[in-house]
């Protein structure tokens, strides 16, 4: 059974829409920018890639009471999620079992870590409505209500590459025939709890991050969503974006917040995503690299890439640059930005780059690209616990 | 789909980890709280550094974990891990750092053993594990979406045995604030426990017992649930008398809640059995039910305190389970014949 892209819905600090999106790669226009959602010690510190609007526009947007209470999480996670079902029509397609899976590492923090401010200094204190969209399937519910996606839903959370294991399990469910078309993707939003934790493992960099660059000093935090429709190929689906030909979940078993410098997690996923397509490494044109900025993972995965495309490195860039990590989020996103980049021939530049890594020398690409002959994209998303996942979209 | 169940170990209120039967007696907790009886963790975990280094609720994980797999001898194919609440203790520590110490000079340990994927990582960095690795954080569908992916994968041919972890803590901040909800009104107790299940398509020597079929139903509407419940029997092409037991979900000593009642009025004619008094709440505590319908059937004698009129026989159980009205589902669980 083939499973097909349908639809695509995202919203990253660059823009709203697949449009925006790419009108601001193709005028490397990169969504990072100070602090303004909350109050931190950081906020002149660390630059971050804001969705730029407040709650209050976000809720206008989607016609939604400015009086009720929905995590930030929850209203971008909307924003995409209805953009996707939209572009794959699914609400004018009736009959069809619509299945919602969604990745998110700190669901509803947005509005808890506020409600627990007060709740310290009084347990009575802190409004309850705050606090009872904390956990991270509060959004995924809200979504799936909204886009009439109930047929199944999930919730996954495994760190960094959770919109990625949503869309493998998405996929999965098509298979195995729990529903006839799944909407999944990632979402989070910024909040001071992931701040301040990646402030506190110093892989924060103070500057636009420099993924896949010599002189990289760490990640920039962002937000958005990312949804994909998946469905399974067939005559009367609509012109599809690409196909989703193969993934791979693998744990690299090696520390809780470090990939092996050899990227051995890295490798396991890239080369069983192929294998699950049956494809051979030379078959990838481009890599949508996870690429953090990190001196760990840009090592890593760097090495991997040339150790498994021993023979002709492909075109690659990681996109972190523009829209920050955007965490739970970041395999959504890509996996938007890899289905766009085939059905429109495109390659996205890696901003901020001036020299290759000492120890694997991978060139990325740095100008954006269209017309471009794009068959095959590797997207790559590992996560904290060496939670690595890959994804393998190719031309329909 | 149906799987065996090949192994099983749970850490709740009321069983050690190590025990093999059911107690005769076991107690009510007192008050609305009650405490998973952690094991003598330097059974399961050799090494002390590694101990001092985890969380209470990682080591919970992974000794269940490790006595599990003791069961089997074997590595799993998939390690899939299911959480409603998630760290709750290191997220708490971590936020209430942040906030009192004006985010400055944070230890990052509780920010990174937070995540909802540290107990299946742990799982699998202890083991030596790099296969498949996921982690289901939906309220009460986490459990049952961490079994239907172990089953799919199963299906699929790429897990001859898949490890499927469940784990909930709670924290005297969540129990509070549930409380302030209104989560503890009517007898609930709120609990706490770590699961752990060997699936497999191939029975073991561990017995014939076998995870028939999930269901999950989104939704506060009764008549909707009524109906699945019915489609569900159908399509395994029971009736309700064919069930020899009933687990049934609800918080309290009775029925309690309009869809326990519905549920255990479907199967009028079945002894129930209302664990929760005894285990507490929490959003995976239908793992706590699969573990406990798996001991029932090998034991084919069900304890004095669960059920006052045993059947005769324990071969078919059905358990229901609803989260916060919206998360329902309904696990089928057999022995074969």
């Amino acid at each position: 059974m083939e499973i097909i892209v349908s639809g695509v819905g995202i919203v990253s600090g660059i823009g709203f829409g697949a449009a925006e999106t790419l009108a601001a790669m193709a005028g490397r226009r990169a969504g990072l920018g100070g602090l303004t959602l909350f109050d931190s010690v950081y906020r002149d510190v660390f630059p971050v890639a804001e969705v730029k609007a407040g709650n209050r526009v976000l809720k206008q947007r989607l016609g939604l009471p400015e009086g009720k209470t929905f995590s930030r999480t929850a209203l971008l996670g909307l924003l995409a999620a209805v953009e996707a079902v939209d572009d794959a029509r699914l609400p004018l397609r009736k009959g069809l079992r619509v299945g919602f899976v969604s990745g998110t590492t700190v669901g509803g923090m947005d509005r808890s870590e506020g409600f627990y401010g007060s709740f310290l200094l009084h347990p009575g204190g802190g409004r309850l409505r705050d606090v009872a969209v904390h956990d991270c399937a509060d959004s995924t519910e809200e979504m799936a209500v909204r886009i009439g996606a109930t047929g199944y839903m999930a919730t996954v959370s495994t760190a960094c590459s959770s919109g990625a294991n949503a869309i493998i399990l998405g996929a999965r469910l098509i298979r195995h025939n729990v529903v006839d078309c799944v909407v999944a993707g990632g979402v989070d939003a910024l909040c001071k709890f992931t701040l301040n934790g990646f402030a506190s493992l110093k892989i924060l960099d103070d500057a636009p991050c420099r993924p896949l660059d010599e002189s990289r000093a760490g990640l920039n935090l962002g937000e958005g969503a990312g949804y994909v429709v998946l469905e399974r190929k067939s005559a009367d689906s609509p012109g599809a974006y690409c196909r989703l030909a193969g993934y791979a979940n693998v744990c690299e078993a090696f520390h809780q917040t470090a990939s092996s410098p050899e990227g051995h997690g890295p490798y396991e996923a890239m080369r069983q995503a192929l294998a699950s397509a049956g494809m051979v490494a030379e078959a990838v044109d481009y890599i949508n690299f996870h690429g953090t900025g990190t001196r760990n993972n840009d090592l890593a995965e760097g090495n991997a890439v040339k150790r498994l495309f021993a023979k002709r490195v492909p075109f690659l860039s990681s996109t972190k640059a523009f829209t920050g990590h955007t965490l739970g989020a970041a395999g959504g996103i890509e996996a938007v930005l890899s289905a766009l980049a085939i059905k429109y021939g495109l390659l996205y530049p890696n901003l901020n780059y001036t020299r290759p890594v000492a120890e694997h020398g991978l060139p990325p690409v740095t100008g954006f690209r269209q017309g471009v002959e794009i068959n095959t994209v590797l997207s790559n998303s590992f996560g904290f616990g060496g939670n690595d996942s890959s994804l393998l979209f190719s031309k329909v | 789909m149906s799987v065996y169940i090949l192994a099983s170990a749970s850490i709740n209120p009321v069983t050690e980890l190590r025990d093999t039967l059911l107690p005769a007696a076991a107690a009510r907790p007192e008050g609305r709280r009650c405490a998973a009886r952690e094991p003598d963790y330097k059974m399961y975990i050799a090494d002390a550094n590694v101990r001092r280094r985890m969380s209470r609720v990682m080591k919970m994980g992974v000794a269940a974990a490790v006595q599990c797999l003791s069961q089997t001898g074997r590595q799993p194919d998939a390690i899939i891990t299911a959480t409603g609440w998630g760290c709750l203790s290191d997220t708490e520590k971590f936020l209430r750092n942040v906030l009192e110490n004006g985010e400055c000079l944070l230890n990052p340990t509780p920010f990174t053993q937070s995540t909802f994927n540290t107990v299946g990582a742990q799982t699998a960095i202890v083991l030596k594990n790099t296969n498949y690795n996921t982690t289901y954080v939906h309220r009460g569908f986490s459990f049952e979406n961490a079994l239907l992916d172990a089953m799919m994968r199963i299906r699929e041919g790429e897990a001859v045995q898949a490890l499927v972890e469940s784990y909930d803590e709670h924290t005297g901040a969540s129990f509070k604030i549930m409380e302030r909800m209104g989560f503890w009104r009517q007898g609930a107790v709120c609990g706490e426990g770590v699961q752990c299940f060997v699936l497999s398509a191939q029975p073991g020597a561990g017995g014939r017992v076998r995870l028939r079929d999930v269901l999950c139903v989104f939704g506060g509407e009764l008549q909707p649930l009524r109906e699945k419940l019915a489609l569900f029997l159908q399509k395994h092409r029971l009736r309700p008398e064919d069930v020899d037991m009933l687990l049934s979900g609800s918080a309290g000593k009775d029925s309690g809640c309009p869809y326990c009642r519905m549920v255990e009025g479907v199967f009028k004619t079945v002894p129930v059995a209302r664990y929760k008094p005894f285990f507490g709440d929490y959003p995976t505590v239908s793992s706590l039910a699969l573990w406990l319908a798996g001991r029932l059937i090998a034991q084919q004698q069900a304890p004095r305190w669960l059920l006052d009129a045993p059947p005769e026989q324990i071969n078919r159980i059905v358990i229901y389970n609803h989260y916060k009205t919206k998360n329902h589902s309904f696990l089928l669980v057999e022995r074969e014949q």
